[in-house]
């Protein structure tokens, strides 16, 4: 039985096709999320990788923020149930995971079946999410992808402010006197990397600790982060794929579940 | 100190003037009192920050103020692993008080490796006062529970009209003050002499006298002090306005700027131009640079309502008379049109030609007055005014470039370049 | 008979403005009341409608000038309210000093709106004071002189007592209608029991007695049904909009009892009706309050109030409504959430009624459910 699981986020889309509950078929990404044509693109994108027609599947569930508006979705599911469940599948050691969204920061703790015993997610202000990060990028001029490399190996410039609007004139004042580039992007790192380690915090850290969502491919905040939380952070090559590797397991279980026929 | 050995004694710092180093000798002193006290099995208090210390002063009872030992801790830069702490292990929001936000994490990390420096002996029981704010009491209900210690309360009942205190209130107030000598006798085991309690009441309003009179040496101008000077010795009044070290300080303070006055110096480095209102607490972790901004631009903290919230005058001997003080004497436990008078009249006492508020995250009940407030306070002044975003101790909810820019706007203003009126 | 009852106390929950407006058409008088511990008996007494003034779903435009954005949604909506003419027609505003937003909403009222004029009045925190009763009672007597100074109605002691009758019996329906309600959520979902108590804020309460009665009635009429095996209770100020309810209802929830002061929790206790002096018993009705964030109390018992409440209807979970911004709430959270999650599977939802996070709750909310039932 095959089965689809698609990760609409704020600003991508992400799509994983399984076999079985466990074997990946394919995934696939566009840096296009909710409103736009990237999650029917990534959808036509993985079905084709993995060789397939959207016959063929036999469920569908759908999770991120744009979950409500897919309508062949079979199945609606909450991205951190999935990233539970998608984290369990990448490494099944993982107690506690970090996912760093566009939107929100989550920090879930799972049971050795990767199922969530609790949860914690951020309030409403941007500090410690993607969104931060990606505006703190464009103050420095560069894409997301450049800044990790950019911060890598660098000393934090102190960026005290937790506010977006804040921490941006910060960086521009820095910048102006002369503060390498470098130094403040380490420096948003970590500033980052305190407020996502306070949230972890507040659940109470179990190890093994994995991080998930784009943000994971920042390696130097992920080093910080460990710094922070005294632990290391496990981070999977298919760390954004684990919200729809998860909806995928879940549509497999689910369906079984409830004995639907397979196609 | 005893130096008998050939060690030499530490030379104070010759810029460092006697008063300020008589106030860190008695901060040092007040903690090593309550480490004495602790060690010889007698309780000791923490309080709220306008606290009728009177009653504990006469018992003996040793009391701290955890808002200064906050304060102290952010104005050294020390303040971020508190806030960590407080919210990520402990779950407090963001939103509430940065002084209660370290407090609390030091309840939490106090006896940890890595915060010996920080020598502030923990509490066996809890004075209350919410004349500051509301926050300090849902504060002291956690230390309670968590600590298991009692709380001893003093409801000063906030004065929402400008019609004073009606008599039904006032003997709330003042029952408030006899059930806290009974339940102080009953928790310390000590009796409370009376005319030990009539010598602390004495000597609080000689020592409110005194810094009235250190305060009011701002009227000179230019004035002999900057305002941030002021705000050092407001943990003096605090801590310890019940006690004869402080009148010692005090008047020393008092004869320092006199003298300062006299050689026509001043602790304010620049040429006073302009001379600030201050509205709200102190920008602790930012104090040398709200200074070095203003001071470019000439300006200096002249006047402070802040400051005046420990100056309570009452009649020794006239329990009432103090109840009362301590109802109205707190900036925040006035009405807004009250604090906006109170405000104005200062501004015009001191002959201040602008005004800066600190709009502090987390004193929230002084930026309710503040918002509220300023629309009567420029009513009735006509001075220009700014605002800025800060805290009293969080580091990190400001913005040095957004308080360069409004000081700077504020001056052009001052200088004539463009209409007065309120800056955004 | 039921859904009649029940569409009439929705449309009155959803629309507060219009059952104002029918009320000043039909030339009654009616007086805001801020919460929370308002004593309405005292409004009701004097003739007036009382009329509770919880804010709403608004933009802050005027408000900004003069309440920071740091203070809670429900300070900040009322006051945009009065400054932007939305509660003239009303004969007066009472309210209480219970927390710091409050002094900065009763002061903004003070300057900045003068129609209707706001009356302030204290409540003493120190409760177990002797004199604290006497202070309360004679705050009230002060309250009901600056009513009829401000509109010539007086308030004696026999119409005192009849609306404490009144309101009692009001206090009893209630308390039926929420037993009933928890065992029949196949009619009751989460947001006709919300709307039920809602309503209530804004009608008078000889009619609200009225149409919950017969509610009631209807429901006992019917086998009990459960309707969800998700069973929660709520605590907190207010549980929010109506779309937070329906939210629930569509993650599979059944609320089937709160400690939440805009909904039920104000019933739990009637007022002495054996006094003689009835300002008096009004007066012991606030300082017999307890499990509030918002009266002091040397053991707090607020955890321990919701956890038996969440036994007593079998609810195997609590959602803590936190309002953003609300201090009393903010202090409180982090070791009550210890103490109920000691017993029971605990959510937090923040409350904000000016901009709700309808996508973050519904994730939070569908995450929890994924939590229970695993």
């Amino acid at each position: 039985m095959l089965t689809l699981g698609i990760d609409i986020g704020s600003a991508t889309s992400k799509v994983a096709v399984m076999r079985g509950g466990t074997v990946v078929l394919a995934t696939a990404l566009r840096r296009a999320g909710i409103g736009s044509d990237g999650p029917g693109a990534v959808l036509r994108d993985a079905l084709r990788l993995a060789g397939c027609q959207m016959e063929d599947i036999a469920a569908v569930a759908a999770t991120g923020y744009g979950r409500n508006m897919m309508e062949e979705a079979d199945y609606r599911i909450s991205e951190l149930s999935c990233h539970g469940r998608g984290a369990h599948f990448l490494a099944p050691e993982t107690r506690t995971l970090i996912d760093v969204g566009g939107q929100d920061a989550k920090v879930i703790r799972l049971d050795g079946r990767g199922r969530i015993m609790e949860f914690m997610m951020n309030d409403k202000c941007a500090a410690g999410t993607g969104r931060f990060l990606e505006v703190m990028a464009q103050v420095l001029g560069c894409g997301i992808q450049e800044f990790s490399g950019l911060a890598e190996g660098q000393e934090a410039a102190p960026i005290s402010s937790t506010c977006a609007v804040f921490a941006e004139t910060e960086v521009i004042s820095r910048l102006a006197a002369g503060t390498p580039r470098g130094s403040i992007a380490a420096g948003i790192n970590l500033s980052i990397a305190k407020r996502v380690g306070g949230l972890a915090m507040r659940m109470g850290v179990v190890p093994a600790v994995m991080m998930s969502g784009g943000v994971a491919q920042n390696a130097s905040l992920v080093d910080m982060l460990g710094r922070e939380l005294g632990a290391d952070i496990l981070v999977a090559k298919e760390c954004q794929f684990c919200g729809a590797l998860g909806a995928a397991l879940l549509a497999w279980e689910k369906t079984r579940a409830s004995g639907r026929k397979e196609p | 100190m005893n130096a008998t050995s050939e060690q030499k004694a530490p030379r104070p710092a010759p810029e460092i003037p006697l008063s300020k180093q008589m106030a860190n000798q008695q901060s040092a002193d007040l903690i090593r009192a309550a480490k004495q006290a602790k060690a010889r099995g007698e309780k000791i208090a923490w309080a709220s920050a306008v606290f009728p210390q009177e009653i504990p002063e006469a018992l003996g009872m040793v009391v701290l103020y955890p808002e200064s030992f906050s304060a102290g801790v952010a104005a050294r830069k020390k303040a971020g692993p508190f806030l960590e702490e407080a919210e990520g292990t402990l779950g407090y929001s963001q939103d509430i008080c940065s002084y209660i936000r370290i407090n609390f994490a030091f309840g939490a990390l106090h006896d940890k490796e890595g915060f010996e420096e920080f020598e502030f002996p923990m509490p066996d029981c809890l004075l209350l006062c919410n004349n500051s704010c509301g926050q300090v009491m849902k504060w002291f209900e956690n230390l309670s529970e968590q600590l298991d210690i009692p709380i001893f309360f003093f409801d000063a009942v906030y004065n929402y009209d400008e019609d004073g205190i009606p008599d039904y209130r006032m003997r709330y107030l003042t029952d408030q003050l006899k059930q806290l000598m009974i339940d102080l006798e009953a928790f310390t085991g000590k009796k409370l002499d009376q005319e030990r309690f009539l010598d602390v009441q004495k000597r609080s309003q000689i020592n409110r006298e005194l810094f009235q009179q250190v305060v009011e040496k701002s009227l000179y101008k230019p004035s002999p002090a900057t305002g941030f000077d002021l705000y050092n010795y407001i943990s003096v009044m605090i801590t310890c306005r019940g006690k004869s070290s402080t009148t010692q300080i005090m008047t020393q303070l008092r004869d320092e700027m006199e003298a300062r006055h006299q050689a026509g110096t001043s602790s304010f480095r620049g040429e006073e131009r302009h001379r600030t209102y201050w509205s709200g607490i102190a920008c602790w972790p930012y104090l040398s640079h709200n200074m070095r901004t203003m001071k470019r631009s000439g300006m200096n903290i002249v006047a402070s309502g802040y400051v005046r919230s420990w100056m309570l005058e009452y009649e020794p001997g006239d329990l009432a008379s103090m109840a009362r003080a301590y109802a109205v004497s707190v900036a925040a436990n006035i009405s807004v049109p009250e604090y906006a008078q109170r405000s104005a009249d200062m501004i015009r006492e001191y002959g201040c030609d602008n005004m800066i508020c600190h709009n502090n995250r987390s004193c929230k009940i002084s930026a309710y007055n503040l918002d509220c407030g300023r629309h009567l306070i420029l009513e009735q002044t006509g001075v220009p005014c700014v605002s800025f975003d800060g805290d009293q101790s969080d580091y990190r909810v400001y913005s040095e470039a957004q308080f360069e820019t409004r000081i700077q706007g504020l001056e052009e203003i001052l200088e004539g370049k463009e209409e007065s009126g309120h800056v955004e | 008979m039921l859904n009649d009852a029940l569409q009439k106390l929705e449309e009155t929950a959803r629309s507060p403005k219009r059952a104002m407006e029918a009320y000043r058409q039909a030339g009654r008088p009616v007086a805001g009341c801020i919460p929370e511990y308002t004593p309405e008996v005292m409004v009701h007494a004097a003739g007036f409608i009382p009329f509770g003034l919880w804010g709403g779903e608004t933009t802050i435009m005027l408000a900004d000038s003069y309440i920071p954005t740091f203070a809670c949604s429900l300070v900040r909506s009322c006051a945009e309210y009065g400054l932007n003419g939305t509660y003239r027609g009303l004969s007066f505003i009472i309210a209480p000093i219970l927390c710091d937003a409050l002094k900065g909403c009763v002061q903004t009222f003070r300057v900045a709106v003068k129609d209707p004029p706001v009356l302030p009045f204290s409540l003493p925190q120190n409760r177990t004071l002797p004199s604290a009763a006497a202070f309360t009672a004679q705050e009230y007597r002060a309250l009901g002189e600056k009513i009829q100074k401000l509109t010539g109605a007086g308030i004696s002691g026999q119409a005192m007592r009849r609306s404490i009758r009144i309101y009692n019996e009001h206090s009893r329906a209630m308390r039926d209608f929420d037993r009933a309600a928890a065992e029949h959520t196949d009619v009751i979902g989460a947001r006709a029991r919300q709307a039920v108590f809602k309503s209530a804020w804004f009608m008078e309460k000889e009619e609200h007695t009225g149409l919950v009665r017969q509610i009631t009635r209807a429901l006992e009429e019917r086998p009990a049904c459960r309707k969800n095996p998700a069973r929660v209770v709520l605590t907190g100020v207010s549980a929010g909009s109506a779309a937070l309810m329906e939210l629930l209802e569509e993650e599979g929830f059944d609320v089937v009892g709160d400690h939440v002061y805009q909904d039920s929790w104000t019933y739990l206790h009637p007022i002495r009706e054996d006094l003689e002096d009835p300002v008096m018993a009004l007066a012991e009705h606030w300082i017999q309050v307890g499990g509030s964030c918002v009266a002091h109390e040397r053991r707090r018992s607020r955890s321990a109030a919701v956890l038996k409440l969440a036994k007593e209807r079998e609810a195997g979970a609590v959602v803590l409504c936190l309002m953003k911004f609300c201090d009393p709430e903010e202090y409180e959270a982090p070791l009550m959430l210890a103490e109920l999650k000691k017993s029971c599977p605990t959510l937090t939802l923040d409350i904000d009624q000016n901009s709700d996070n309808l996508e973050q709750l519904r994730t939070k909310i569908q995450t929890f459910r994924d939590v229970l039932d695993s």
